[in-house]
């Protein structure tokens, strides 16, 4: 059973450790943190686990959270974002290895077409769609696979202040895509 | 400073992404204090990128519920734990007493977390352990359907490499027909192998028998399979002029049934 409960509610519950707290948590963030760390590891027994890993980080560590710098679920992702990062280099060096050429960049979005798909993203997926690839790329760095903007300039062999730019315009297409959901 | 500039230069994104220095990071939120208004886009910004990510949704097995929220309430009891012995403290002015409760509730969280760790390192382990075996299984079966296969193609190999053999096509008698076999045979050992490229299926309670020709005489070579992929080996042959394959009933004949002749060699 789903509780729908809104997120300002959600961190009074968790910074006063209520029980039920938990239990919400996962139910409404689980999906949306498991689908970035996939994305990361690539492998659904690491990302279990890494899944496991960032639900206790964010118990253990909410005293940190601080609402005013930014919001819940965004924290949460970042979590899970250094956790996934975290196990992908200690096993190689994840930036240096990202594949980017256009046909492996394609493939790895078509794997992810096999995966299961929680439905009530199917509808944001496709407005996501909308997204340039060229835009769409930019975030993908930054924001999955946590490349820094200099990291992410080399990567695409594009000056950093090009980076600078391209990345504020993708955000701003990404509010008018989603803004009429 | 213009502050639409300063939110147009791409910096609310970044830090919404964390991909900025830490110093970077510093100066944004404080330029944030002092400017609502850069908040306020990184507040839409966040709930963009959140859209995003959400958009990427993947359900994780329904199982992993369970582990996750007993790991937060395993976590809680630990912390009681500490929070009694704080109490415990205030209320005991026995010092030996006081470090007695303190040491066996600090064993207690200690065996409490080492217990759960090694628990879930177990766990892990001989789920590996057991994905591993099964890995193993089928690597060693294929292993086997691979060598299998290898050892007959060698098999196969040796017998057409064989610089004492000699090779003899069969033709068809009906030449309307591409039947066709090879006779790979040693003189000097007798051995013979038959391979059969191309033969029809022959009716039930039949089947083929190979003939060896020899001053006047035929000799039998033994029953052979039509649909084998492989090279077969037949009896032994001392002397051969010609080689002949015919339908015989399965019981095996002492004689080939001529009207029967299917396949024949010619003479060199």
């Amino acid at each position: 059973m789903k509780v729908k409960i809104d997120e300002e509610a959600l961190i009074k519950m968790l910074f006063g450790r209520n029980t039920l707290a938990p239990g919400i948590l996962y139910d409404k963030y689980s999906s949306v943190l498991y689908g970035i760390i996939f994305r990361i590891v690539r492998d659904h027994d690491m990302a279990e686990i890494t899944l496991e890993e960032t639900f206790s980080k964010i118990w253990s560590d909410f005293q940190q959270y601080d609402a005013s710098k930014g919001r819940l679920l965004t924290w949460m992702i970042n979590v899970s974002r250094k956790l996934s990062l975290e196990k992908m280099s200690s096993k190689y060096n994840y930036g240096q290895n990202l594949n980017l050429s256009a046909e492996s960049y394609v493939s790895m979005l078509d794997s992810e077409n096999i995966s299961s798909f929680n439905p009530e993203a199917i509808e944001l997926k496709v407005i996501a769609q909308k997204l340039e690839p060229e835009y769409k790329m930019i975030i993908d760095l930054l924001f999955f696979h946590g490349l820094t903007q200099f990291e992410a300039a080399e990567k695409l062999n594009i000056p950093l202040g090009t980076v600078k730019s391209r990345s504020h315009a993708a955000l701003q297409k990404l509010k008018e895509i989603f803004q009429d959901k | 400073m213009n502050i639409k500039e300063y939110i147009s230069s791409g910096i609310v994104e970044l830090y919404a992404m964390n991909a900025l220095s830490p110093e970077d990071k510093k100066d944004f939120e404080k330029m944030g204090l002092l400017y609502p208004e850069i908040v306020e886009e990184l507040r839409k910004v966040e709930m963009s990128l959140e859209s995003y990510a959400s958009s990427h949704s993947l359900n994780p097995r329904p199982q992993l519920r369970e582990n996750v929220v007993n790991n937060f309430s395993r976590n809680e009891e630990a912390s009681a734990t500490l929070l009694v012995s704080k109490k415990a403290e205030s209320v005991d002015h026995s010092l030996t007493y006081k470090y007695l409760i303190a040491a066996s509730l600090a064993a207690l969280v200690i065996s409490t977390f080492a217990s759960w760790f090694f628990y879930s390192r177990w766990n892990d382990a001989e789920e590996r352990y057991t994905a591993l075996l099964k890995e193993k299984n089928e690597l060693s079966i294929n292993f086997n359907v691979v060598k299998t296969a290898y050892d007959e193609a060698l098999a196969n190999l040796l017998i057409i490499r064989d610089e004492l053999s000699t090779v003899i096509t069969l033709h068809p008698i009906d030449t309307s027909r591409s039947y066709q076999a090879r006779v790979y045979w040693n003189k000097f050992n007798r051995h013979a192998y038959l391979d059969v490229l191309s033969l029809p299926e022959p009716p039930a309670e039949m089947q083929y028998q190979l003939w060896a020709y020899f001053n006047g005489q035929t000799v039998d070579a033994g029953s052979v399979q039509a649909d084998s992929h492989s090279i077969q080996r037949v009896k032994d042959v001392e002397n051969a002029e010609s080689w002949l394959v015919t339908l015989e009933p399965k019981t095996g004949s002492v004689a080939p049934s001529m009207n029967n002749l299917f396949l024949v060699s010619l003479k060199e």
